[in-house]
């Protein structure tokens, strides 16, 4: 029981800065930033809105634990749902931190284009899923709260003091923090276990379903994993990439905190199509590092 | 219609919500008053992590002066949800941990790590030293981990320091190495065929010099112990793919 009680804490305060993080700056833009005009702006055509979200992944950087409320206050101020979704999926990719320890992790071995295989593999499943999502109606993608908050001219306000911002930030800290904790709990338990290890690699692509379900139970940041990607050496690159590719879109503790964006059934469809894309980008990628 | 509340629990309410901030804060300033942050994370996320706690204090202590617009919900629903935020906490108060609770990480062999060649990383130039070498046993197993750099390496004297494991034949040389935080620490396991001293017990470190030997297919790194000799543990007992 100290082991999990040990990291559990460990990854808490592992995520929390960037917790705090995203939920002042998600504040921030919400009540200090008029983002509104330019949010307009944002193509509502499905593929333009979409490759414009998930290019905003790396000049509005944000790790996957941040995302969420960041998210959650640029949809309230009017952002279009394919560009929504697309930024939620690739900005933690995306970002810059992500990107550098990527390249680190991978530029002294055989696979140093593993960072540009990432990218477009990112960019691939938040473009695909953000056009997917954009077909749907918003009431049967968005949370009701979010909805009901969605009015893109209250926002910025004058009436919005500093005081407004602060508690904006805290009560999105405490609403998303609720799940987080619940996430880190969970994957201190599994980590604590000796299930992982035995998995055995004996069919096709066994090693890239492994990895995938290492990616989902780690959990770990998107600004780390690639250094755990690139130390494993009994499975393949293409396994590799994808938990490279999963592991900052879908994993334990962020299974508790799509539940703040996303109803119930989208939030099902997400992730049944970020496995099945996934599996598929990493069997042909397999298949074509393997014909060069 | 609009529930009225007393004096009292109004105040009340008005606490709840900065207990958890300034709950998580004060943890991570004891943590690191008390030498826990280092075995907790990596020393690259410290400062970070410092730096969020006093913003979290700060921030616990601006939401009880600011006036908040927001409804307060139901008391009784607000200590739940107030109990579940602290549960880091609470988690820390029942069940505390210390180095000890770390150093027996050690026995965890199904989280092995397993190098990949790095060959930036397989500067082997210390095989020439006049005195025996201490190299970096991540960059050792690294290193080891090619076929064609393994030869170069057999039959050299080196020192490595780490925690004893008992083992069937001879005994263990483990360290923790850490990517991130303590959730994915994994152990470094090295066979040392030799005897170890009879008052060592498991955890305890040790200063060893010994024969690179490779058994098995070549494959598994060996050392045949030369010497022996118990040290205390270093001020940072991990070791780091990166620093």
């Amino acid at each position: 029981m100290r082991n999990i009680s040990m990291f559990f804490i460990s990854l808490f305060i592992q995520g929390l800065p960037f917790l705090v993080l995203g939920s002042l700056l998600g504040a921030v833009i919400s009540t200090r930033i008029s983002l509104s005009r330019w949010l307009l702006k944002i193509p509502r055509q499905s593929f333009l809105g979409a490759l414009t979200g998930a290019l905003a992944g790396f000049i509005l950087p944000s790790c996957e634990c941040f995302v969420i409320p960041l998210v959650r206050r640029l949809k309230a101020q009017g952002l279009p749902t394919s560009a929504a979704v697309a930024y939620l999926l690739a900005a933690p990719t995306l970002n810059p931190l992500s990107l550098i320890s990527t390249w680190s992790a991978f530029s002294t071995t055989p696979y140093s284009y593993a960072i540009f295989i990432r990218v477009i593999g990112s960019l691939i499943l938040s473009v695909g899923i953000g056009m997917l999502f954009s077909k749907m109606p918003e009431h049967h993608l968005w949370k009701g709260d979010l909805l009901r908050e969605m009015n893109p001219r209250a926002f910025p306000s004058p009436r919005y003091s500093w005081g407004d911002t602060i508690s904006m930030a805290l009560e999105d800290l405490r609403s998303i923090a609720i799940y987080y904790i619940i996430g880190c709990f969970m994957a201190a338990l599994l980590q604590n276990t000796s299930i992982l290890p035995v998995l055995s690699v004996s069919m096709p692509m066994a090693d890239t379903a492994l990895m995938m379900v290492l990616a989902y139970i780690s959990s770990v940041c998107s600004s780390a994993d690639a250094f755990i990607a690139s130390s494993i050496t009994s499975v393949s690159f293409a396994a590799k990439m994808a938990f490279l590719w999963l592991g900052p879109i879908l994993d334990l503790k962020l299974t508790f905190t799509y539940p703040l964006l996303l109803k119930a059934r989208p939030f099902l469809i997400l992730i049944f199509t970020v496995i099945v894309l996934i599996f598929a980008m990493s069997w042909i990628l397999g298949k074509a590092l393997y014909s060069i | 219609m609009k529930k009225e509340f007393s004096p009292c629990v109004f105040q009340v309410q008005r606490l709840i919500p900065s207990c958890s901030l300034i709950g998580w804060g004060g943890m991570i300033l004891f943590f690191q008053k008390n030498q826990l942050l280092p075995l907790l994370q990596h020393p690259r996320f410290h400062l970070l992590t410092l730096a969020t706690a006093w913003v979290l204090i700060l921030l616990g202590i601006l939401r009880l002066i600011i006036p908040s617009r927001h409804s307060f919900e139901d008391l009784s629903s607000q200590i739940l949800r107030e109990i579940l935020l602290l549960s880091p906490l609470l988690f820390f108060i029942c069940f505390p941990f210390n180095q000890n609770q770390v150093n027996s990480l050690v026995k965890r062999e199904h989280r092995t790590f397993t190098p990949s060649f790095d060959p930036d990383r397989a500067d082997l130039s210390w095989i020439h030293s006049k005195t025996v070498p201490s190299p970096n046993l991540v960059e050792l197993l690294l290193v080891c981990s090619d076929p064609e750099e393994r030869h170069k390496l057999d039959g050299k004297i080196i020192a490595l320091e780490g925690q004893f494991l008992p083992s069937e034949r001879g005994y263990k040389l483990s360290r923790l190495f850490m990517f991130c935080c303590v959730a994915d620490v994994q152990t470094i396991v090295i066979g040392i065929d030799g005897t170890p001293p009879p008052n060592m017990k498991e955890g305890d470190w040790f200063h060893v010099e010994g024969k690179i030997h490779f058994s098995g297919k070549k494959e598994n790194l060996v050392l045949l112990q030369k010497s022996v000799r118990l040290i205390p543990p270093p001020s940072d007992i991990y070791l780091y793919y990166t620093k």
